[in-house]
């Protein structure tokens, strides 16, 4: 084998993996004739997504709609809080162990909660969503916010700088890992939120889509939403570890 | 002429941590003279880096005067920025930032000066030919290695050409060869653009090399205990290491500190 | 001894980090612990301080004023009261939900470590499985767990098998990038002295992945409370995720806030043994 070849095989093994894996379950389920409501077909799972994505759709654009939608706006609120409460190291020192203890609870257990006070429907998912992210964001930055080397302040000392300088040339360049970490975190865990909200109490949605139809043995449409569900998580993580390569250089 | 230009009296710093209270310095004067390459050479933990942050009004001290150019430091009081600008600052670790190119780390000091001219730009671009820099303008940070790192934050100290440089320990983390190197380049931009430097080091062959006067200090508390004057001809090479003379010189500061590694490597 | 280039130095130098320049020369002159009373003042004074101002302002509020309706917020004396008496004599459902976190997470870590551990020894398996794990770990598990359900038959271990499948996925991504960052003077000297993969693998790509590792290892208690709460919440019976659901159910307030509370705080425990255990292991490393 040439070395281009090899190379261009290496590049390529992540989608030949995905082929593999779907190749096996396709050959499982047609040699040992697994019955559709234990394991379907992915291929019959991509079948339906290509022939009823029309049906698919509205809960897909719920879900990603209300993610989108509180994904950016947990975060913003935990970005802008945590650049606020790092001027002050006593209330950092007051208020991180609660930011922390936010941040380790999972944020669906508000769900029943939010449910009794707003009633069914979109809002809870999107706030479960916004919480989880705002935790994430919050606690990485503040940690982050710790973690700069003092020198860095002592240099706009020596140049007479203001703290709002040291704010603006300090503080938030060098902040901007931990956020785009907080941000990936943010994004597991607040799909995490809306999904979970969409199971426990609510009547669309991928989430409401997946457990009825498990629960209906409609096993195909099931896996075709959950493979769905895995692209776009995968999309979104991905564009931003590829933000985060173009914006922080460290 | 005679007249120093930085002059420490009777200074005193007592930290106040919340769990502790540690004297710091204890009574320090030195004076330091126009166009001097001064010295202060002592073990760790002595507070020879409390001093010149002292001097640049990072930190304030406990006690005692501080003379600069004819202006005395007010106790509690911020040091205006027209003296300020005297001082450049050389960190111990390059502390570069690295979200800027080297230029752009350069100017940083300009930047919260608020001085935004083009005029400065050139001074800058003139100090980077100056040492042989100038290709490595573009670059980041994280592409350099730490002596170059370190020259950097050198050029950074001077970019708004300060007559005073106070470098803690710049070479301490690198190795002999490069640190060799390295002062050397540092006498000779001293010698071109004529500042005074005060320089902090640990090791005592260094201090001897390219100084012309040595404050030795000894630790808990930090103070002054021996001033020596180095009678050494200039322009210093390395081969004036292995003369009688500063092996002399090198035994005699080195039994002035208790507990002392010889020519310590860090 | 080597004089090497000291040359990649660490731009965030640990020592100098959150110190100020005070204590850092204390540090040196002094030795280094604060005494354990002057920590718990400067640590934990300030945080419990705000404790105290949100409970007793919580309690006049409420208790005092009226000023919210018991579902909005309950009294902290009502919280207590009412998670105390339940509690006393019905333990079961803490006991399910965080023994099944225990042993789901004891089983997710070594699995996860193996996994990333046997990922990590080729370059063309880390990028040719990369994605999947990351599949893995950004999708939410519990979208699988109506199907467990169905494939396990109501088996008393689906839970468990639960909180593995949440957790395993981010302990891997993370160790696995622990694993694959290696720095390069390091891969250097493993080849300078000839070291043999497994030992090259063993004494300098673990150690050093460490920090990384525990990340995962932290991110994973936080997944496994993730997990068993939305198992419980999805199959009703026991557990904390059930309680709270009933107790929403039959309009019991304070104790659905007890419940939350409850979980918040054994999470926040898990994670901190995770860090403290972390702190031992990284200083003896290093």
């Amino acid at each position: 084998m040439s070395m281009k070849f090899k190379a261009f095989l290496y590049k390529l093994s992540p989608l030949l993996v995905f082929i593999l894996i779907f190749s096996i379950l396709e050959l499982a389920v047609q040699i040992f004739t697994i019955p559709v409501y234990i394991l379907p077909s992915p291929i019959a799972s991509f079948r339906y997504i290509i022939t009823s994505f029309g049906e698919m759709w509205p809960h897909m654009q719920k879900t990603f709609s209300q993610y989108l939608i509180g994904y950016p706006i947990g975060s913003l609120i935990g970005f802008s809080l945590a650049l606020i409460f790092i001027m002050s190291k006593t209330v950092t020192k007051a208020i991180s162990p609660y930011l922390t203890i936010i941040f380790c609870t999972p944020q669906i257990v508000l769900i029943p909660l939010l449910k009794v006070w707003l009633g069914y429907g979109a809002t809870v998912c999107t706030i479960v969503c916004a919480l989880s992210c705002f935790s994430s964001t919050m606690t990485q930055i503040m940690t982050g916010a710790e973690m700069i080397p003092v020198e860095r302040f002592e240099l706009v000392k020596s140049c007479k700088g203001t703290k709002l300088q040291s704010f603006f040339h300090i503080i938030v360049p060098s902040c901007w890992s931990s956020t785009f970490t907080g941000l990936k975190l943010g994004a597991i865990s607040g799909l995490a939120g809306v999904i979970g909200a969409e199971m426990i109490g609510d009547t669309r949605g991928i989430g409401y889509v997946v457990k009825l139809d498990t629960n209906i043995y409609l096993m195909v449409e099931m896996f075709a939403y959950v493979y769905v569900l895995m692209a776009f998580g995968y999309i979104v993580y991905s564009l931003i570890c590829l933000a985060e390569d173009k914006f922080v250089k460290q | 002429m005679t007249d120093s230009i930085i002059k420490m009296e009777h200074v005193d710093m007592v930290f106040h941590t919340r769990t502790q209270e540690i004297e710091a310095l204890r009574d320090i004067n030195l004076q330091i003279f126009k166009h001097e390459f001064v010295s202060i050479v002592g073990p760790s933990g002595c507070g020879k880096s409390t001093i010149i942050r002292i001097l640049d009004d990072i930190i304030q001290p406990t006690k005692g005067t501080i003379t600069v150019d004819g202006y005395t430091y007010i106790p509690n009081k911020q040091v205006p920025k027209e003296v300020i600008r005297k001082f450049g600052f050389v960190f111990q670790n390059p502390n570069l930032l690295p979200w800027m190119t080297v230029k752009k780390n350069i100017m940083f000091p300009l930047k919260i000066f608020h001085d935004k001219d083009s005029q400065w730009e050139k001074v800058v671009d003139d100090l980077l030919k100056i040492s042989g820099m100038s290709e490595y303008a573009d670059y980041y940070p994280g592409a350099l290695s730490g002596g170059m790192l370190q020259r950097v934050g050198v050029l950074r100290a001077m970019s708004y050409q300060p007559s005073i440089l106070l470098m803690d320990e710049p070479y301490g983390t690198l190795d002999n060869l490069r640190r060799e190197q390295l002062d050397m380049e540092t006498m000779r931009l001293w010698d071109t653009l004529k500042q005074t430097i005060i320089f902090i080091t640990h090791n005592v062959a260094e201090a001897i090399f390219v100084s012309d006067r040595v404050y030795v200090m000894d630790t808990q508390p930090g103070r002054i205990v021996e001033e020596v004057k180095i009678d050494l001809p200039r322009p210093r090479t390395p081969e004036v290491t292995a003369t009688k003379q500063f092996k002399e010189y090198k035994q005699y500061l080195t039994s002035k500190i208790s507990n002392v590694d010889l020519n310590a490597i860090k | 001894m080597l004089d090497n280039d000291s040359s990649h130095l660490d731009v965030n130098n640990k020592h100098h980090s959150s110190i100020s320049h005070f204590d850092q020369n204390a540090e040196l002159i002094k030795p280094k612990r604060k005494s354990i009373k002057q920590k718990l003042i400067c640590d934990w004074l300030p945080p419990i301080v705000v404790l105290l101002l949100l409970i007793i302002g919580l309690e006049i509020c409420t208790d005092g004023l009226h000023l919210f309706k018991e579902m909005v917020m309950p009294s902290p004396s009502s919280i207590l009261i009412s998670t105390i008496n339940f509690f006393k004599l019905k333990v079961g459902d803490y006991q399910s939900t965080f023994s099944n976190v225990f042993i789901g997470y004891c089983i997710s870590v070594p699995l996860g470590l193996i996994i990333a551990g046997l990922l990590a020894q080729t370059k063309v398996l880390v990028k040719a499985f990369g994605p999947l794990i990351v599949v893995f770990a950004v999708t939410p598990m519990m979208v699988l767990v109506p199907i467990l359900v169905m494939w396990t038959n109501f088996a008393s271990w689906t839970r468990i098998l639960a909180v593995v499948i949440q957790t395993v996925p981010i302990i891997v991504l993370n160790s696995l990038a622990g694993f694959t960052n290696v720095p390069a003077e390091k891969e250097e000297l493993a080849r300078l002295y000839g070291a043999s993969k497994s030992k090259r693998f063993f004494k300098i790509v673990v150690p050093q992945a460490w920090p990384r590792i525990f990340t995962g290892l932290r991110m994973g208690v936080v997944n496994a409370s993730l997990g068993i709460i939305s198992t419980e919440f999805l199959i009703l019976g026991k557990g904390m995720g059930y309680r709270i659901t009933v107790a929403c159910n039959f309009l019991k307030f304070p104790l659905v806030f007890g419940c939350i509370i409850l979980v918040a705080l054994t999470s926040y425990l898990l994670m901190t043994i995770v860090s403290i255990v972390e702190k031992r292991v990284l200083v003896w490393k290093q």
